[in-house]
């Protein structure tokens, strides 16, 4: 008897069971020590729970953002709509994310990233490279005075053409002051060959003035 | 109100009415589907991620849903098991969540004695609850919170009235139990 009413219990404390079940409950409580032991612990333990219940549930709904659920719904269409997109939805979806106000810093720092990677790919292409040992060699043997410690001047020199050759062509130009491009200028004037020398012409200034608008 | 019945009608037609009788189906059940999901997940975020899901899944499977069942048991049963699902997915991602390791001191020191006491309480039955077994917390849940009837949760868990007492009786046996071995340790 006591174990057929006994699940009834948290039911018939809460009020939720038919009056028939409830007379019977209300007999046992009456007569059975047992059955109002076990009565009395539920109604404790039911009141406790009642009681932190009621915190839990302000301290749940403390949690919720203002308007959570004014905006579930369209949160909820989003992200049925993103899941049935074609993948070029998909990325016009995401453009067009990109050109709403929040997404246009994501979009100026993309373009700022590509542009900054674009110059540096830029930069690397025209870098020159060819630096070679031979070269270097070539140059000491054109300034063979260069090797000789007591003319600091021109191995000053030396070491600025040798320097300046590791660059591009503009920028050699412009890492020489003035005074350096001129020394330099002058010594390979003196030491360019000339038409006698065989395989080599002298461009005329006519020639020059032709030809330096074309490079 | 225009009953569940004519607004499922409705979206199985399609086109923008379709999606407009969802929305108001969401928006029916929003709130009773995110307290369901939220008093078994320790977050807000959690909730609101599972509660997502919840409508993804009735969206995809409205089609083909039989209008012979209640469609608010049906609801409630896709809650109640991405809720699950996401419990044991998180239970195999973490033991604890980081939050709970986190010892971080309270502003407890500066409540009243009462308010300490309230908070105590709550945090000893919050912990009895989580003890509770998978599928008497699931009743317990159903039953003490949202107050549905056996029959519904029977329909949703797929099991018989009887032993569904069973397990909500035994939920609170099991919470007693746990009170009383923490008050004796104190």
């Amino acid at each position: 008897m006591i174990e057929k009413y006994l699940p009834d219990l948290p039911d018939y404390i809460k009020g939720n069971v038919p009056k028939s079940v409830a007379v019977e409950i209300e007999k046992l409580i009456a007569t059975n020590a047992k059955f109002r032991a076990e009565y009395d612990a539920m109604r404790s333990v039911m009141q406790r729970i009642e009681m932190a219940s009621e915190v839990m549930q302000s301290e749940m709904e403390q949690g919720v953002p203002p308007f959570y659920f004014a905006n579930f719904a369209d949160k909820v269409e989003q992200r049925i709509a993103a899941a049935q997109r074609t993948p070029m939805e998909r990325v016009f979806a995401g453009l067009r994310r990109l050109l709403e106000p929040k997404g246009r810093f994501q979009l100026a720092g993309i373009c700022a990233a590509a542009l900054i990677v674009a110059m540096l790919f830029n930069g690397v292409l025209r870098l020159d490279f060819h630096i070679a040992s031979g070269d270097i060699a070539a140059l000491k043997r054109a300034y063979p005075e260069a090797q000789d410690e007591k003319n600091p001047t021109l191995a000053t020199r030396v070491a600025t053409v040798q320097f300046a050759a590791g660059f591009m062509p503009e920028v050699s130009l412009s890492s020489l002051n003035d005074e350096e491009e001129i020394a330099v200028l002058n010594k390979l004037k003196e030491e360019l060959p000339t038409a006698d020398d065989g395989d080599f012409n002298i461009l005329s200034d006519d020639d020059v003035k032709s030809l330096l608008p074309t490079l | 109100m225009t009953p569940d019945k004519e607004l499922i009608a409705r979206f199985k037609q399609g086109g923008s009415q379709g999606e407009k009788a969802f929305t108001e189906l969401v928006r029916r059940y929003q709130e009773k589907v995110y307290w369901v999901c939220r008093r078994m997940l320790k977050s807000h975020d959690d909730a609101d991620d599972v509660a997502q899901n919840v409508f993804i899944k009735v969206h995809n499977g409205l089609s083909g849903f039989n209008e012979e069942a209640e469609f608010f048991t049906w609801i409630y049963r896709i809650a109640v098991n991405e809720t699950i699902n996401f419990i044991r997915a998180q239970k195999v991602r973490s033991a604890a969540p980081i939050d709970d390791l986190i010892n971080e001191p309270s502003d407890d020191a500066e409540r009243p004695d009462e308010s300490m006491e309230r908070e105590e309480q709550r945090r000893l039955i919050q912990e009895a609850i989580d003890t509770l077994p998978e599928k008497q917390k699931v009743v317990f849940m159903l039953r003490y919170y949202d107050e549905l009837a056996y029959e519904e949760i029977a329909e949703m868990l797929g099991t018989s009235v009887g032993g569904l007492k069973a397990n909500y009786f035994h939920a609170f046996k099991k919470i007693e139990e746990y009170l009383k071995l923490r008050l004796k340790q104190h």
